[in-house]
C-alpha cells in the first residue's frame, strides 16, 4: 500500500498540469466534441442521458459544463471505453457506425495555489480518443443516402482543457478551448525540368479555437443551476489546385467549410436534490444546425473552357430543441460502500427539414427519443478517497423520415427534383437511390464502462 | 486534353494532402535545430547529460526522475535568413510555443520514479505538409520539419546513480482515398466527391541513460527517426457523353515530408566547483536512411486518351550521417545557491548533403552555433518556486556552393548560406 499511496501522490499532485498537456494536444489534433455531442462523457453521462448541465464538477464538466468544474472539490480521474451499434436503416439497408468503439479520459484537478487564490481555480480536460487513429474523415457522394448526424462525428480525437474559477462559495465559472485545425494552401502539378512530373504541395494546418464557457450556481445545497454556450465549429478546408500538363491548363478549387461539424449549443439545466439519496435533473438544450452549410464537398474546376461546379443543397437543416431529464437513487449508502441507480430520458426534434424536398441529396434524420439507464458505484477509501467503477447505456430512437422523390419533366431541372440521362426524356432510368421515395429511421445503441479515482 | 482528367485527379491528391494536415499532429522537430528550452538553447544542446527536469522529455528522458513537479511555458523564435545564389531562400521564421510538464517522486534513497510531457506549437500553423518539385533547390533540414506540433512522453526511474528513462514521440501517418466524378445527366454535367481519410498512430521511440558520478556525469540519448508518410490513393471518374475523356484515372500519391533522422548522443558533465559545468556532446545523425524530399506521384489511366507522363518519382538521397560535437558552460556565480545562472554553447554541424548529382537539388551547409543565456529564480511565489530562463543563438550556415558539373540539367550550379537567429524564454513553476 505504501506503493499505492506513493503513486497515488505523485499523479495527484500532478493533475493540475494536464491542462497545459491537453492545451496543446488540443491544438496538435482536431479537439472536437463529436461524441460527446452524441451520446454523452462517460457511464453517469449515457446513463443520465447527458443531463448533466448542473451537475457535473468533475473532469466530465470540461464539456457539460466548465463552471461545474470551479465547483468541484479535490482530484478525479475517471477512464472509459464506449461502444456503439447501429440499427439504423436506410432504403432498407443498415447504416453502420464506422470505428464504434473508442475511449474518455478526464481529469479535474484543483491548483495548489496559496493566498487568495487558494482553493479557487480548478482545471480539467476530456478527451476522447479512437484506439487505432487519430481521425477518421469521410465526406460522401451527393447522392448517397445517410444520417448527417450520426454520420463520422465520432471518429476523431477529442481533447477539451477547461479553466474554472470559483468566484464566491457556490458561484463558479468556467472556459473550456476546442481548437481546430482550418486547412488551405496550393497544390500545383506540372511537368517539370527534370521532364517528370513534379508536384509541389504546401498546405497548412492553422489553429481555429472555439470556446465552451459556463455558469453554475447553486443558490442551495439542494439546488443547482447551470448554463453552457458552446460554440459551432467545423474545419474549414480549402485547396487551391493548379496544373499545366501537356500545355492543358488546370484549376480546381476543393473546399467545405464545416467539415466534421457540431453546431452551436446552449443548454440550461437544473438539479434538485430533495434528500441524500434523490437527485433529479432537467436540461434544455437549442443547437444551431440551421447554420450549417452540410457535410458534402464543393467542387469548383475550370479547364479550357469548360467550367463545373458542384452545387450541394442549402436549407435542409433546421435547428434543434429538446429536453432532457435524468433520475439518480442510491439504493446502497453505507460508509464503505455506495451504489447508485441512474436513470435519463430526453427527446429532440430533427435537424433535417422533413418539408423541405431533396433533389440529388438523400439525407435521412428524424425526432430521436433518447433512453439511458446505468448503475455507479463508489467505495470510500478503497483508492485514494475513493475508487467508483460505472456502467451505462444509452439509445437513441430515430423516428423514420419519409420523403418522396420528384422526377424532372422540364429543362432546367430545379435543384428539388431528380433527373435521369436521358434528355428526350427526363424522368427516364432515374438511378437517385432515393428515388421513388426515400426513407429510413432505427435505433442507435451505446454502451459505456468506466473506472475513476478520487485522490 | 488527356492531362486534363489525369491533372485532376492529382488535384484530389492535394485535398487528400490537405485533409490529413487537419489533424495537424505531425510530429518533427524544431528543436533538433536549436534545442527544446532556454537552457538547452543556450548550451547549444550540450546538456544531454545535465538536462533540465522539465524539459527531460526532449533533452534527456533520464533526468524525468527529478522529486516534484514542474511545468514550464516558453516561447522562441527563429529568425531565418537562408539564402540561395545571394538570394532570400523564403524559408519562414521558426517559431512557436513550449509547454513542458514533468513529475517525479522518491521512493527511497536510491530510487526514484518520474515522467515528462514535453510540447511545441508552431505560431504559423499546427502543421505544414509540403513537398517541392524534386528539382528545385530546398534546405531539407530547415523546411518543413521545423514547421510541426510535436509532443514527447517518456517515464524514468533511477537506481542509485544510474537513471534511465524511455518514452515517445506522438505522430501520425496518412492514408485514404478521394474519389471525384465528372458525370452527367438529363440536366447537364455535374461534379461530385467524396472522401475517405484516416490518420493513424505512429510512434518514434526516445531513450535516455545518465550515470551521476558526482562531480561528473556522463550519458547516452536515442532518438527515433520522424517523418510524416502519406499513402493516399485517388480516383477520378469522368462519365460525361460524347466526351472522349470518359474513363477513370487512379492517382497515387506517397512520400514522407520533414524527415528528421534518428539521433544518437553520447555527452559528459564535470563540475569543478559548485558554481561551474562544464559540457559536451557528440551527435550522430543518420541521414543515410533519409528518403526522398519530393513526394512520388504514379497513374493509372483508363481514358480514352493516355497523357505523356505517368509517373514522378525520384530516388532516395544519399545522404551521408554526420557527427556533431557541442561544448557549453554554466555559471552560478554565487553556487549552488546561487540566484543567477549564466550560460554559453558552441555546436558544429556537418552538413549530410553531399555535392549533388542529377536533377535533384538539395540546399544545405556546414553551421556554427554561438549560444549565450542566463537564467534568474524568484523563489516561491503564492506557493510556487518561480523561474524565468532566457537564451539567444546565432546559427551561421557556410556558404557553400553546389556544382553538378553538367550544365545541360537544372540547378546545375547553386550558392548555399545564411544564418538564422533564436532567441528563446520560459517560465517555470516548481511544486516541490
Amino acid at each position: 500500500m505504501v506503493w499505492v499511496r506513493l503513486v497515488f501522490s505523485v499523479v495527484r499532485r500532478s493533475l493540475h498540469f494536464f491542462l497545459a498537456c491537453a492545451l496543446v494536444s488540443a491544438s496538435a489534433g482536431l479537439a472536437h466534441a463529436g461524441t460527446f455531442e452524441l451520446f454523452g462523457v462517460h457511464p453517469v453521462g449515457l446513463a443520465e442521458a447527458s443531463t448533466r448541465t448542473a451537475a457535473a464538477d468533475d473532469g466530465s464538466a470540461c464539456f457539460y459544463n466548465p463552471g461545474g468544474l470551479g465547483l468541484g472539490h479535490g482530484y478525479q480521474l475517471e477512464l472509459s471505453g464506449l461502444g456503439m451499434v447501429s440499427r439504423l436503416e436506410v432504403q432498407d439497408e443498415r447504416r453502420d457506425i464506422d470505428d464504434p468503439s473508442s475511449g474518455t479520459f478526464t481529469v479535474g484537478s484543483a491548483v495548489p495555489l496559496e493566498g487568495m487564490l487558494r482553493d479557487r481555480i480548478r482545471v480539467g480536460v476530456a478527451v476522447h480518443a479512437l484506439p487505432d487513429r487519430l481521425m477518421r474523415l469521410k465526406t460522401r457522394s451527393q447522392s448517397t443516402p445517410f444520417f448527417p448526424y450520426y454520420d463520422n462525428r465520432s471518429q476523431r480525437l477529442a481533447v477539451i482543457p477547461a479553466l474554472a474559477l470559483r468566484l464566491a462559495q457556490g458561484f463558479g465559472v468556467g472556459v473550456g478551448v476546442n481548437a481546430l485545425a482550418g486547412v488551405q494552401g496550393p497544390l500545383d502539378v506540372r511537368e517539370g525540368q527534370s521532364r517528370t512530373l513534379e508536384t509541389r504541395i504546401a498546405q497548412e494546418a492553422g489553429t481555429v479555437a472555439r470556446w465552451i464557457v459556463g455558469v453554475r450556481v447553486d443558490p442551495t445545497d439542494t439546488l443547482h443551476l447551470g448554463a453552457v454556450f458552446r460554440q459551432s465549429f467545423g474545419v474549414p478546408l480549402t485547396v487551391s489546385t493548379t496544373a499545366d500538363v501537356a500545355g492543358v491548363p488546370l484549376s480546381v478549387d476543393v473546399s467545405t467549410v464545416e467539415a466534421l461539424f457540431d453546431p452551436t449549443t446552449v443548454v440550461v439545466g437544473g438539479r434538485f436534490e430533495p434528500s441524500d439519496r434523490w437527485s433529479i435533473g432537467l436540461d434544455a438544450t437549442y443547437q444551431r444546425w440551421s447554420s450549417w452549410n452540410g457535410p458534402l464537398l464543393q467542387v469548383d474546376t475550370t479547364v479550357s473552357a469548360l467550367s463545373l461546379v458542384s452545387k450541394p443543397p442549402k436549407d435542409l437543416f433546421q435547428d434543434v430543441y429538446g429536453a432532457r431529464v435524468a433520475v439518480a437513487w442510491q439504493v446502497v449508502h453505507t460508509a464503505d460502500n455506495e451504489l447508485a441507480l441512474h436513470l435519463g430520458a430526453g427527446f429532440e426534434t430533427s435537424m433535417l427539414d422533413a418539408s423541405k424536398q431533396q433533389g440529388r441529396s438523400n439525407f435521412v434524420d428524424g425526432p430521436k427519443m433518447i433512453l439511458g439507464t446505468g448503475l455507479s458505484a463508489r467505495w470510500p477509501g478503497a483508492v485514494g478517497q475513493a475508487l467508483r467503477l460505472g456502467l451505462g447505456v444509452q439509445m437513441h430512437r430515430v423516428a423514420r423520415f419519409e420523403q418522396d422523390k420528384i422526377a424532372c419533366t422540364q429543362l432546367p431541372c430545379p435543384a428539388t427534383t431528380v433527373v435521369g440521362p436521358n434528355t428526350a426524356n427526363l424522368s427516364e432510368d432515374i438511378d437517385n437511390p432515393g428515388y421513388p421515395s426515400l426513407s429510413g429511421g432505427g435505433t442507435v445503441f451505446a454502451a459505456s464502462v468506466g473506472v475513476g479515482v478520487e485522490l | 486534353m488527356s492531362g486534363w482528367t489525369s491533372s485532376r485527379a492529382r488535384g484530389t491528391a492535394g485535398l487528400t494532402l490537405a485533409l490529413l494536415a487537419v489533424a495537424g499532429s505531425a510530429r518533427a522537430t524544431s528543436q533538433s535545430l536549436f534545442g527544446y528550452g532556454p537552457r538547452d538553447v543556450a548550451l547549444a544542446q550540450a546538456d544531454v547529460a545535465d538536462a533540465s527536469s522539465a524539459c527531460a522529455a526532449y533533452v534527456n528522458p533520464a533526468f524525468a526522475v527529478a522529486s516534484g513537479t514542474r511545468v514550464a511555458i516558453g516561447y522562441g523564435h527563429g529568425w531565418t535568413k537562408l539564402e540561395l545564389d545571394g538570394m532570400d531562400a523564403g524559408v519562414r521564421d521558426i517559431a512557436g510555443t513550449d509547454l513542458a510538464l514533468q513529475l517525479g517522486s522518491t521512493l527511497s534513497e536510491d530510487m526514484a520514479l518520474g515522467g515528462a510531457v514535453n510540447l511545441h506549437l508552431p505560431n504559423r500553423s499546427l502543421a505544414r505538409i509540403a513537398f517541392s518539385p524534386g528539382t528545385e533547390p530546398v534546405f531539407v533540414r530547415f523546411d518543413p520539419a521545423s514547421q510541426r506540433t510535436t509532443a514527447d512522453a517518456v517515464v524514468a526511474i533511477r537506481y542509485a546513480g544510474l537513471s534511465l528513462g524511455v518514452g515517445a514521440s506522438l505522430l501520425v501517418s496518412a492514408e485514404g482515398q478521394v474519389d471525384f466524378l465528372l458525370g452527367q445527366d438529363g440536366n447537364g454535367p455535374y461534379a461530385d466527391g467524396e472522401t475517405d481519410v484516416s490518420l493513424p498512430y505512429e510512434l518514434a521511440p526516445i531513450a535516455g541513460l545518465a550515470a551521476d558520478l558526482g562531480p561528473a556525469a556522463v550519458a547516452l540519448r536515442y532518438r527515433g527517426a520522424q517523418s510524416v508518410d502519406l499513402d493516399l490513393g485517388t480516383k477520378a471518374m469522368v462519365e460525361v457523353q460524347g466526351n472522349p475523356l470518359n474513363g477513370v484515372t487512379h492517382v497515387a500519391v506517397s512520400g514522407a515530408s520533414g524527415y528528421v533522422p534518428a539521433t544518437v548522443d553520447a555527452s559528459a558533465r564535470w563540475s569543478p566547483s559548485h558554481g561551474l559545468r562544464l559540457m559536451s556532446a557528440l551527435q550522430l545523425a543518420r541521414w543515410s536512411r533519409a528518403p526522398s524530399p519530393a513526394a512520388d506521384l504514379t497513374m493509372d489511366v483508363d481514358l480514352g486518351l493516355s497523357p505523356g507522363q505517368r509517373e514522378g518519382r525520384f530516388v532516395r538521397p544519399a545522404y551521408r550521417d554526420t557527427l556533431s560535437p557541442r561544448v557549453g558552460l554554466e555559471v552560478l556565480p554565487g553556487g549552488l545557491t546561487s540566484k543567477w545562472a549564466l550560460r554559453a554553447g558552441y555546436a558544429f554541424t556537418p552538413s549530410p548533403i553531399p555535392d549533388p548529382k542529377g536533377f535533384a537539388s538539395p540546399a544545405d551547409a556546414p553551421t556554427h552555433t554561438f549560444a549565450l543565456g542566463a537564467g534568474l529564480s524568484f523563489g516561491l511565489v503564492g506557493g510556487v518556486d518561480l523561474r524565468a530562463d532566457a537564451a539567444g543563438q546565432f546559427v551561421k550556415l557556410q556558404t557553400r556552393t553546389f556544382d553538378k558539373g553538367e550544365d545541360t540539367i537544372p540547378f546545375a550550379r547553386y550558392e548555399a548560406g545564411g544564418y538564422v537567429g533564436v532567441a528563446n524564454v520560459s517560465l517555470e513553476g516548481t511544486w516541490r
